[in-house]
C-alpha cells in the first residue's frame, strides 16, 4: 500500500506549487530583494543631485574661497554682488543662500549661511564639511606646510583585512561578508516564518471548511499533521532550490553578456576575467563544481564575495530543521482555533522566539565567535537564523554547528508531540476559544 | 439472526468532565440500515467518530468484523459527515481522486470508479469545474461519491439528504438501498424521522450520552401502539363528553382522537358516536417514530432530572 503520508505530502506539494502565489513570489522575491538593494542607491543619487545647492560665497579671503569652489563647483560660487542684491536673490529663490566668509581665518569658529529655507541636517551638514577641510588646509597653508606634505598628511587610509588559513593568505572581504551574512539570516527568518504561517493556514482552512473529519476517517491525525508539514516544507526547500539555480545562471550568464558586448564601460577586471574561465570550467563540471569561487565581478565598488558550499548547506539545512520546529507548532495552533483571525494572539509566543534573533543579528554580525554569539546561536530557538550568520560571516567550529542541528533535531521531538496531541484535540473542536493554558493541558493530558 | 458488521461494547467517551457517550451497547447487523437517532448535542457525533476510529473510546470496545476496530478498516468504511467540507479551489476530479487514494485506491481505480459515478448522478461535465463554482446540492453529490467511491463495506452517512431537492433525495436513497442489496451496511443518522422508517430495519436512540432505546422498528412501534383512536365523522362532536372515563387528545370540526383504554370503552364510545354523528373513518392510532422519539426523550429528560435534583 502507497503510503497515505505520501499521498498527503503530494497533495499539499503540488497544491502550492501549481498556486499563482507561489509563482508569482519565486519571480518576485529576487526582483523585490534587487530593489532592496538597489532603490536606496537610485534614491540617494537622485536625492544628491535634485539638492545640488547654489550658494554664493562672498569672500574676503580669496584663499578660502578659490578651495572651496575648486572642491565642489556645482555648489559653490564666488559672488561679487552686494548683500542686499544677494538677499534679493535668495528671496527671489535664484539662488539658495550665501556664505560671507571674513578676512581672517585665524581665529574663525561660526560662520552664518543666508537661506531661504531654513536647510536640512545633511545640507548643513555638508557645508560644515567642506568649509572645515577648506579652512583647516588653507591654516596648515598659512603655517608654511608645503602642499605635497598636506596630500601626505590627508590620505585615507582602508584596512585590508587579510585571512589566515589553511589555504594560505586570503582577502577577507568583512563588509561584503557582513552583508552576505546578513541576507542569509533574514532570508532564513523570513522562511521560517512565512512558510510556518503557511502550514498555520492550511489546517485552519482545513478545519473551517470542515474537511478535516473526512480526513480523520481515512488517516491518523498525526499523518495528516506530518504530511501537511512535509508537503508545505518542501515548496519551501523547492523555492529555495529555485532562487539557488537562479543565481548560479544569472552569475553565469551576465558576465557573460558583460565580455561579449563589445565597448562596455564596464571592462572586466583581471580577476573577473579568471572567474569567468572557471565559471566556464565549472559550467561543463556540472555547475556546482567543487571549487567554490562561484563568481567575483565588482560592481560599484562592492565585491560579491564568494559563496562557500558550507554556507549553501547550513543554509539549506538550516531551512530544513528550523521549520520543522516551528512549523510543528504553528499547526498546533492552526488546529486550536476555528478561524484565522482567533490565530494571531495563539501566535505571538511562536513568533518572539523567531524575531528575537532578527533584533540581534546585528551584534552577531559585528561578532560573530564573540562568547556571546557563540551562546546565542547555539540555543535551539535561535540557531537557525543566528547560526547561519555566523557561518556566512566567519569561520564556525565545526562541533558547534553540529551542536546546533543536535539541539534543533531535539526541540523538534519536543515540539512535533506536543504539537501533534494539541493538533489531535484541537482539529474536531469547535466553537469554543481555547487559550495557550488550556493547550498545554492537552498537551499533558494522558491520552 | 444475522451476523454483526459492527459490536459496540460498554463504550464510554468523556471530554474533559462531559460524558459524550456514556455506557453504550448496540450491534448491527451486516446488510442493514441502521438507525442512528437523538436530539442535537446528544452524542450521536461522538458516537460516530468512534465507529469511524477518528478517535478511540476511553473505555469498551468496538468491533469491525468481529475484530477490534483498527486504524486499516478506515479504507473499508465511508464516512459522510453533517458538515461537509471540501477543498474549495481544487477540481472535482482531483478532489476525488484524492480522497480515494487516501482510502487506498490506486489514481487508475479511482478514476474508473469516478466515472462510473459521476455518470449516475449526472455530473459527467463537472469533472475540471472547481469546487466553488458549484451549488450546495451538487458539492452534496460530490461529497456522497467520495463516500461511496472506495467500495466500503460500512457507510456512515450524517444527514445525507439535508439541502437535497425531491428528486436528488430519491436519487440518494435509490443509491443508498442499492448498495444495501450489495451487501454493503449502512448507519443513517438523521432527524428526518419518515426517512428511518422507510429505509432502517433497526436503530438506536441517544440522548445525553445514553442509548435509550434500540432494537428493530416495527417491533419498537409495536411495543408503543397506545390506545388513541381518531375519528372523522360529520355532526355535533359534543357526545364525547357525555362519556365518562375516556381522554379526550384532540378535537376539531370533523374529527376527534380520544383515549380509549378498554374495549368497553371503545364500544360505548362507537355506540354513542353511532346514534349522534355520521361516522367516516375510525381508526388505532400507529405511533410514528417521531412520536415515539419524543415521548421517550421526555420521559428519559424527566427521570434524569428527578435522578439529579
Amino acid at each position: 500500500m502507497k503510503s497515505k503520508i505520501f499521498i498527503i505530502i503530494r497533495h499539499e506539494f503540488l497544491a502550492k506549487v501549481k498556486s499563482k502565489g507561489f509563482i508569482l513570489s519565486t519571480f518576485l522575491a529576487p526582483v523585490g530583494m534587487m530593489m532592496l538593494i538597489v532603490v536606496p542607491i537610485v534614491v540617494a543619487l537622485l536625492a544628491s543631485d535634485t539638492t545640488k545647492k547654489s550658494i554664493a560665497i562672498v569672500d574676503q579671503n580669496t584663499e578660502v574661497s578659490k578651495q572651496l569652489v575648486h572642491s565642489d563647483p556645482s555648489t559653490y560660487f564666488n559672488s561679487t554682488l552686494s548683500i542686499d542684491s544677494l538677499q534679493s536673490l535668495v528671496k527671489e529663490s535664484k539662488i539658495d543662500g550665501y556664505i560671507v566668509i571674513p578676512t581672517t581665518i585665524d581665529s574663525l569658529k561660526t560662520i552664518q549661511y543666508f537661506s531661504n529655507t531654513a536647510g536640512s541636517l545633511t545640507q548643513v551638514e555638508s557645508i560644515e564639511n567642506s568649509l572645515e577641510k577648506t579652512v583647516r588646509n588653507v591654516r596648515m597653508k598659512q603655517s608654511g606646510i608645503d602642499s605635497t606634505v598636506l596630500k601626505d598628511i590627508n590620505a585615507k587610509i582602508t584596512v585590508d583585512v587579510k585571512k589566515i588559513s589553511t589555504k594560505g593568505i586570503e582577502n577577507y572581504q568583512t563588509k561584503e561578508l557582513a552583508a552576505i551574512g546578513y541576507v542569509a539570516g533574514m532570508l532564513i527568518y523570513i522562511m521560517i516564518l512565512l512558510y510556518g504561517m503557511y502550514v498555520s493556514r492550511g489546517v485552519i482552512e482545513e478545519k473551517a471548511n470542515r474537511i478535516v473529519e473526512v480526513m480523520a476517517s481515512s488517516v491518523t491525525p498525526f499523518q495528516l499533521m506530518l504530511g501537511k508539514i512535509i508537503g508545505i516544507g518542501s515548496v519551501g526547500l523547492f523555492q529555495i532550490l529555485l532562487w539557488i539555480s537562479m543565481v548560479l545562471v544569472l552569475g553565469i550568464v551576465i558576465p557573460l553578456v558583460l565580455a561579449l558586448i563589445p565597448g562596455m564601460t564596464v571592462t572586466p577586471s583581471p580577476e573577473m576575467v579568471s572567474a569567468l574561465s572557471q565559471s566556464k570550467m565549472q559550467g561543463m563540471n556540472g555547475m556546482m563544481g567543487a571549487t567554490p569561487s562561484v563568481l567575483t565581478p565588482s560592481i560599484g565598488g562592492f565585491q560579491i564575495p564568494t559563496i562557500s558550499p558550507l554556507l549553501v548547506f547550513v543554509f539549506l539545512g538550516n531551512f530544513v530543521v528550523g521549520y520543522f520546529m516551528y512549523s510543528s507548532l504553528f499547526a498546533g495552533v492552526g488546529a486550536a482555533v476555528d478561524q484565522e483571525s482567533d490565530a494571531q494572539q495563539l501566535q505571538g509566543p511562536i513568533m518572539i522566539p523567531i524575531i528575537i534573533p532578527v533584533l540581534l543579528m546585528m551584534n552577531v554580525v559585528m561578532d560573530p565567535n564573540g562568547t556571546m554569539s557563540v551562546i546565542l546561536s547555539l540555543i535551539p530557538f535561535f540557531s537557525p537564523t543566528l547560526m547561519v550568520v555566523r557561518v556566512a560571516v566567519s569561520e564556525v567550529p565545526v562541533w558547534q554547528i553540529i551542536a546546533s542541528y543536535v539541539g534543533m533535531i531535539a526541540m523538534f521531538f519536543v515540539f512535533v508531540r506536543a504539537a501533534a496531541k494539541i493538533y489531535r484535540i484541537g482539529i474536531l473542536m469547535y466553537g469554543k476559544k481555547v487559550t495557550l493554558g488550556e493547550m498545554f493541558k492537552w498537551i499533558f493530558q494522558k491520552n | 439472526m444475522q451476523e454483526a458488521l459492527i459490536t459496540i461494547d460498554s463504550v464510554v467517551k468523556k471530554f474533559g468532565t462531559y460524558t459524550a457517550s456514556n455506557n453504550i451497547s448496540l450491534s448491527i447487523e451486516k446488510g442493514t440500515i441502521f438507525g442512528l437517532l437523538g436530539p442535537n448535542g446528544a452524542g450521536k457525533t461522538t458516537l460516530i467518530r468512534m465507529i469511524t476510529n477518528i478517535f478511540a473510546p476511553d473505555s469498551g470496545t468496538i468491533r469491525f468484523n468481529n475484530q477490534l476496530l483498527n486504524e486499516d478498516d478506515k479504507n473499508n468504511i465511508g464516512y459522510l459527515p453533517e458538515e461537509r467540507g471540501l477543498y474549495r479551489k481544487q477540481s472535482v476530479q482531483d478532489q476525488i481522486r484524492y480522497f480515494a487514494e487516501l482510502k487506498g485506491m490506486t489514481k487508475k481505480e479511482a478514476f474508473i470508479a469516478m466515472d462510473f459515478w459521476l455518470e449516475r448522478m449526472g455530473a459527467e461535465t463537472w469533472k475540471q469545474k472547481k469546487i466553488n463554482e458549484l451549488s450546495k446540492g451538487m458539492q452534496q453529490k460530490v461529497q456522497f461519491i467520495t463516500t461511496i467511491l472506495h467500495n466500503p463495506s460500512l457507510l456512515v452517512l450524517d444527514e445525507p439528504f439535508s439541502g437535497l431537492d425531491p428528486l436528488n433525495v430519491q436519487l440518494f436513497i435509490d443509491i443508498i438501498l442499492e448498495l444495501q442489496q450489495q451487501g454493503k451496511t449502512i448507519i443513517l443518522s438523521t432527524h428526518q424521522m419518515e426517512q428511518v422508517e422507510k429505509l432502517c430495519e433497526s436503530f438506536a436512540l441517544i440522548n445525553k450520552g445514553h442509548c435509550i432505546l434500540k432494537g428493530n422498528v416495527q417491533s419498537i412501534k409495536k411495543q408503543y401502539v397506545t390506545n388513541s383512536f381518531k375519528l372523522k365523522f360529520e355532526g355535533d362532536s359534543d357526545f364525547v363528553d357525555t362519556i365518562e372515563g375516556i381522554e379526550i387528545l384532540g378535537k376539531q370540526k370533523d374529527s376527534l382522537i380520544v383515549g380509549l383504554p378498554t374495549v368497553e370503552k371503545q364500544k360505548e364510545f362507537l355506540v354513542k358516536a353511532i346514534e349522534v354523528v355520521e361516522i367516516k373513518r375510525f381508526e388505532l392510532i400507529e405511533p410514528t417514530l417521531h412520536d415515539i422519539f419524543i415521548k421517550v426523550v421526555k420521559e428519559n429528560e424527566f427521570t434524569q432530572n428527578g435522578v439529579t435534583e
